[in-house]
């Protein structure tokens, strides 16, 4: 039986710091992830770093590192989580199909963030891709997009994304931007919290002049957009910012339109949430050490709210201290000094938050209104025009819905769909997203074949 | 099923290699022999060398489908493994010997793209 | 409220599942004014955990009278579909090219055997006993690993979730309906005779009143001062990914939908009002689906849920007049008994008389039998 004092779900900046940390303060720990290699999405790739790599993209060396200080670790990759018990029980398959268990004396989920779903028309072709799909690729496979590239979307990882196309010689052929030119303006409150960290802000302002520079085609305050093609997509339709209709064509359409919490891990063990009006979203709720409503099950980085790879490494190290502490490994004064610089830092990062938020608000996502045609659940292909179907029959809750038009009831269990079905609910009724909430998750939470659960073992043992 | 395999050297793979990394990896893509880089998984292998509309068929409309996310949400990269059916290709990583069959339906891949 | 004006009306249904939804659309469909209250997420939903089968083979061994009735059930189950289909072009999926038992030892099949004998001579049900080779006639794919089955011919399944939504959608077009997605605190007399049903939201007055609200029957026979003898049952449900065809004959462990998944049932757990799913059930149900079917190994669990059957001690449905113009309407078989339900039942109810046919499945039928069932509320 593996007992570790502490299993942690996922090997981004959040987990593989948290590792790093249990370590140093001698717990024994476990760490899982579904991916094919450490690193998460920010510090992708890192795992595979070699001589002819390093330095490729920004933060490859801080993510090798911190791949190296958490080593002490039993580390793996390609394993999947597909069961979580309350009492953070961990049933997992590995590579080989077999089922096994680990069952911690603590558990941290930092399964990170994910592209906010974007379901708008043509999404489903092949050829559209998220932005952040592209950058994995260009991190952890060394490839770039072959044919015209196009960006659409908001947010700073779109923009980012542009910039290491045009320096790895992939310039996009066009940025389509659906930031509203003026709609959401910052405020001076978020403007003044963002000066806490001056260098998140001189990465922006470089950020807008290489793209300037660039000459690559610009086109801002993008509307009503769908992408149009047969069997692939090949072009990009939208009304640009002086209302004008536009065509452009398009091998590859890359969208994006910010990040949200890859929280199905919370959600599965129905620990308590919240929806942040701010990064409109649903986080679970966690105290300041990242505790969750289930006592003994932590959740710390990007899965528990949009703050950035930074943060989330902070919240990694502070999770671990109030752990070490509730194992007695360290006393409350020990955790709070330790924590008390981390904590300060990770505020810091969070200030430039609401900035990002207000100035990036969705755009794209934002499906109330889609028509009836546009798929909303990808995997059931389930249109906005059946679910409105299905609320004016009385269905007007989410799990109603999914009962009654099979919407989330594919292999994602609603991953792509639950905010983009909550905002046509409430497009229907003005109960608003918050109240309505999202699909219920089930285990398991990645499929796994009936064979390898039929002769899985009883109890929690150890890692083969 | 054969008609599918001349679409491998078709011309609109989605995504090209940079840098000097080796192909040493040998799996079977469809039965034919494929080379791959040790950092790929099958799905970033597929977006170099088919084309996009030929990587599965959805087995609920039969239209076709291609990676989307490559963080193991989207479920859009389904494809059979070493037998075993509807696995993330995004999340596998190749192995020399490795058996990648799409899965398309019968006849209805359009061959032309 | 969902839709309609529900000020003032014939019937309240309490309960929007598979049972008030059929009784509903029912008493619409002979001409009355119908409020159906649904307690919405907060309920348990026994119909979104169903496994579908319409099914007439394994029921009565408690209270022989119900084996003849769930016959009649699954008898009148296609003309009902295809009325249901017609009013609203939803396909029900019935299909009903028999059923399956499966008995994993001898002693099981011998049992069931003789159950199953008994039951005919009441009902008149004809069934066959076959070994696993004579199975797989039915079920291709079937192993040898078990010692047979028993096959009813009349049996089959249809899709609960798809049923649901069409007694909906009935409900929602057939003009008298009104429907709200409220719990309903209190059942009070009213003021000119009948009933005033109570909700967060505001009353309605009607001149009878149905209870059919599942587990939620408890609360709302107690205020009307009586205690029913019914209880949880959990069944834990798993369903798989999309497989080519293969299953057109369902058991009550495997079956095979439509659109190629497959559900896997059959637990039957005393757990209370807990809803959760197990491991070790999850790991139980898929061993014996895959002992029963092993090309099932490499077919992958997509999701699992529980449900919770609503059981009386002898597994039957209770249809009783608890007070002058209250009915109550409880069972675990939503989809066999669905087309009674809608039809004869709602047909009772309409006209306010109870006949012999309902006898045996008063309420009273309990009291005189052994102490009093403990009764958990929720």
């Amino acid at each position: 039986m593996s007992r570790p004092d502490l299993l942690i779900i996922g090997g981004g900046a959040a987990g593989l710091s948290a590792a790093a940390t249990a370590r140093a303060l001698g717990l024994s720990v476990e760490l899982i992830d579904e991916r094919a290699g450490l690193g998460g999405n920010y510090y992708a790739g890192a795992g595979d770093i070699n001589g002819s790599t390093v330095g490729l993209v920004a933060g490859y060396r801080r993510g090798a590192e911190l791949i190296g200080s958490a080593s002490g670790s039993r580390l793996r990759s390609g394993v999947s989580a597909w069961r979580i018990e309350p009492d953070g029980t961990t049933r997992f398959i590995d590579a080989s199909g077999a089922v096994s268990s680990i069952a911690p004396k603590r558990l941290l989920i930092a399964t990170g963030a994910m592209e906010r779903p974007v379901l708008i028309g043509g999404a489903t072709l092949p050829g559209v891709m998220y932005a952040g799909a592209a950058q994995l690729m260009l991190k952890t496979a060394r490839s770039v997009p072959a044919g015209r590239s196009v960006l659409v979307g908001s947010g700073p990882l779109l923009l980012l994304l542009a910039k290491q196309l045009i320096s790895f010689g992939a310039a996009p052929s066009a940025l389509v931007e659906t930031t509203p030119a003026s709609g959401n303006p910052a405020t001076l409150r978020d403007l003044l919290s963002a000066l806490n960290a001056p260098s998140l802000i001189r990465e922006g302002i470089g950020l807008y002049a290489a793209l300037r520079k660039s000459g690559v085609a610009w086109h801002r305050a993008a509307t009503e957009v769908s992408i149009l093609g047969r069997q692939r997509a090949e072009r990009v339709a939208f009304t640009d910012g002086r209302g004008e209709r536009r065509i452009i064509d398009a091998d590859l359409v890359l969208l994006h339109d910010g990040v949200v919490p890859n929280d199905h891990v919370t959600r599965q063990l129905g620990c308590d949430e919240e929806w942040n009006k701010g990064q409109s979203c649903f986080n679970p709720l966690i105290d300041q050490w990242g505790e969750t409503s289930r006592p003994g099950i932590f959740a710390a980085g990007d899965c528990t709210g949009i703050w950035g790879a930074q943060a989330a490494e902070l919240s990694g190290r502070i999770a671990v201290l109030a752990i070490a502490e509730q194992l007695g490994v360290i006393d409350t004064g020990e955790r709070d000094r330790r924590a008390e610089q981390p904590l300060r830092q990770r505020a810091r990062q969070k200030a430039f938050r609401p900035f990002l938020e207000s100035r990036f608000p969705p755009s794209l996502s934002r499906a109330g209104m889609a028509v009836a045609d546009t798929v909303i659940c990808r995997c059931e292909n389930v249109t906005a025009g059946e679910i409105r179907t299905a609320v004016a029959e009385g269905a007007t809750e989410p799990n109603q819905v999914k009962a009654f038009t099979r919407c989330g009831m594919g292999f994602c269990q609603g991953r792509s769909c639950s905010m983009a079905l909550a905002e046509i609910i409430d497009a229907e009724t003005g109960r608003g997203v918050a109240a309505i909430g999202r699909q219920e998750i089930r285990a398991p939470l990645k499929p796994i074949p009936l064979g390898s659960i039929a002769s899985a073992p009883a109890g929690p043992e150890a890692l083969s | 099923m054969n008609k599918l395999t001349t679409s491998f050297s078709a011309p609109f793979p989605l995504f090209r290699p940079i840098g000097d990394e080796p192909a040493e990896i040998l799996l079977e893509l469809d039965g034919k022999p494929l080379a791959a880089r040790a950092t790929d998984t099958v799905a970033s292998l597929l977006l170099r060398h088919i084309a996009p509309e030929t990587y599965r068929h959805s087995a609920v409309a039969g239209e076709p489908r291609a990676p989307l996310c490559l963080m193991g949400v989207c479920f859009e990269c389904l494809i059979e493994i070493d037998g075993q059916k509807n696995q993330q290709g995004c999340l596998v990583r190749v192995r020399d010997g490795m058996r990648v069959r799409r899965q398309i339906r019968e006849g209805g891949c359009d061959e032309q793209a | 409220m969902i839709y309609g004006k529900s000020t003032g009306v014939d019937i309240a249904v309490i309960g929007g599942g598979l049972v008030g939804a059929a009784i509903a659309y029912g008493l619409l469909e002979k001409g009355q004014s119908v409020a159906m209250f649904d307690e919405g997420e907060a309920a348990f939903r026994a119909s979104r955990g169903n496994f579908g089968l319409v099914c007439a083979g394994a029921k009565g061994d408690k209270l022989e009278d119900y084996a003849p009735w769930a016959l009649q059930g699954v008898e009148v189950w296609a003309d009902f579909a295809e009325r249901l289909t017609a009013a609203t072009a939803i396909d029900l999926e019935l299909e009903q090219n028999g059923g399956m038992v499966f008995c994993p030892e001898e002693q099981d099949l011998a049992a069931r055997t003789a159950t199953m004998e008994r039951l005919r001579r009441r009902s008149g049900l004809d069934f066959d006993v076959l070994r696993p080779a004579e199975i797989a006639r039915y079920m291709p794919g079937v192993s040898d690993n078990f010692a047979g089955g028993i096959f009813c011919s009349i049996d089959g399944a249809a899709n609960p979730l798809k049923l649901l939504r069409a007694l909906h959608a009935a409900v929602s077009r057939t003009p008298g309906a009104s429907r709200q997605d409220a719990r309903v605190s209190r059942i009070e007399p009213g003021s000119g005779g009948g009933y005033r049903i109570v909700t967060a939201r505001g009353t309605t007055d009607c001149q009878k009143v149905v209870l059919a609200a599942g587990l939620g029957n408890l609360a709302m026979a107690e205020c009307l001062g009586v205690k029913l003898p019914i209880v949880p049952m959990r069944g834990q449900i798993l369903v798989t990914e999309r497989h080519d065809p293969v299953l057109t004959v369902p058991s009550e462990q495997v079956r095979q939908n439509r659109n190629g998944t497959f559900l896997l049932g059959g637990s039957w757990e005393d757990v209370g009002y807990d809803t959760s799913t197990t491991f070790e059930v999850t790991r139980d149900i898929a061993a014996l689906a895959v002992r029963y079917f092993p090309f099932l190994k490499s077919v992958r669990l997509v999701r699992s849920w529980s449900a919770l059957r609503i059981l009386a001690p002898d597994n039957a449905p209770i249809y009783d007049e608890i007070a002058p113009g209250a009915y109550l309407v409880t069972c675990h078989s939503g989809v066999s008994l669905a087309a009674l339900h809608s039809g004869k039942v709602a047909g009772w109810i309409a006209e306010g008389i109870l006949p012999e046919e309902a006898a045996p499945f008063h309420l009273g039928r309990f009291a005189a039998a052994t102490p009093e069932p403990e009764v958990a509320h929720g």
